[in-house]
């Protein structure tokens, strides 16, 4: 599945033509930030996995059907961003339904409960957790995952300035709030 | 969707999105059904066809039908023939015989 740089409409043509090694491009291509993406929407990396699944068996069946004039980012993203808003709401339910009936809801630790990571970054986070959760998202993915800032916004389905708006602030807070700590 | 989480469980290497993207492909590319399967429209539409294409074949097809023809010469005329008959004939034929 190397990446040889051909563009996501002509992958997915080709995938739309039966071509399984122009998928298996498509999805190592865009598995890593879907699966980020899911992660920070769901806060469990199996139930990231399995959205992001789900979103690439949608690309799949659709692939014929797909406008190639349409950039392919948002278009897959939202399908993420659908598909785990729906699986939120779905865990909601069940959890209000559990409550009704008396049966004890699972205590969920928070996310970054067992971190486990050098000292540095572990004050980071503990930092990062007094952020909005917006500034929070795309500095994480920008500074601790390395994409770019256009890619979030993508992802987020926000606008390029407001991730930029969405660091400056993080970051400020960030310095303030490990000046304090120290 | 206000509560957004943070991403430290997920493994960052090249072999870890390797080995997942193969493992989603495949998976995703077995489970993917025809689109209609998915939707409960399609379920419905695929419903009435197949109602339909009960429908037909429990209708009466042309052995049952002259199964069914009136056994007198008018009836058999105008059940078996070809053509319909000529009314003079007809008319002729029903008072000669």
């Amino acid at each position: 599945m190397r990446d040889d740089g051909r563009p996501d409409a002509a992958l997915l043509a080709e995938t739309a033509r039966g071509d399984a090694a122009a998928f298996g491009v498509l999805v190592r291509r865009y598995i890593r930030p879907a699966t980020l993406l899911a992660a920070q929407l769901l806060g469990d990396r199996d139930d990231a996995e399995d959205v992001v699944q789900d979103a690439f068996g949608v690309v799949y069946r659709r692939a014929r059907g797909f406008d190639a004039g349409r950039p392919y980012a948002p278009w897959f993203y939202a399908i993420v961003r659908r598909l785990a808003a729906n699986r939120r709401a779905r865990e909601a339910r069940r959890a209000r339904l559990l409550r009704f009936f008396g049966g004890a809801a699972q205590q969920v630790a928070p996310p970054d409960a067992a971190l486990e990571a050098k000292l540095a970054v572990e004050a980071v986070r503990r930092a990062m957790a007094e952020l909005s959760p917006m500034q929070r998202a795309c500095f994480e993915l920008v500074a601790l995952r390395q994409l770019s800032n256009e890619e979030v916004a993508v992802m987020h389905g926000i606008s390029e300035a407001t991730v930029r708006q969405h660091l400056f602030r993080a970051r400020a807070a960030l310095r303030n709030l490990v000046k304090e700590v120290e | 969707m206000s509560e957004l989480f943070d991403t430290s469980r997920i493994p960052d290497d090249a072999e870890h999105w390797d080995a997942l993207a193969l493992r989603q492909a495949l998976r995703a590319m077995r489970s993917a059904g025809p689109d209609w399967a998915r939707s409960r429209a399609g379920w419905l539409a695929a419903s009435l066809l197949l109602a339909a294409a009960l429908a037909y074949g429990l209708l009466p097809r042309e052995d049952t039908r002259l199964s069914f023809a009136p056994s007198d010469p008018l009836g058999q005329a105008l059940s078996n023939g070809v053509a319909p008959p000529a009314i003079a004939a007809l008319l002729l034929g029903e008072k000669g015989g």
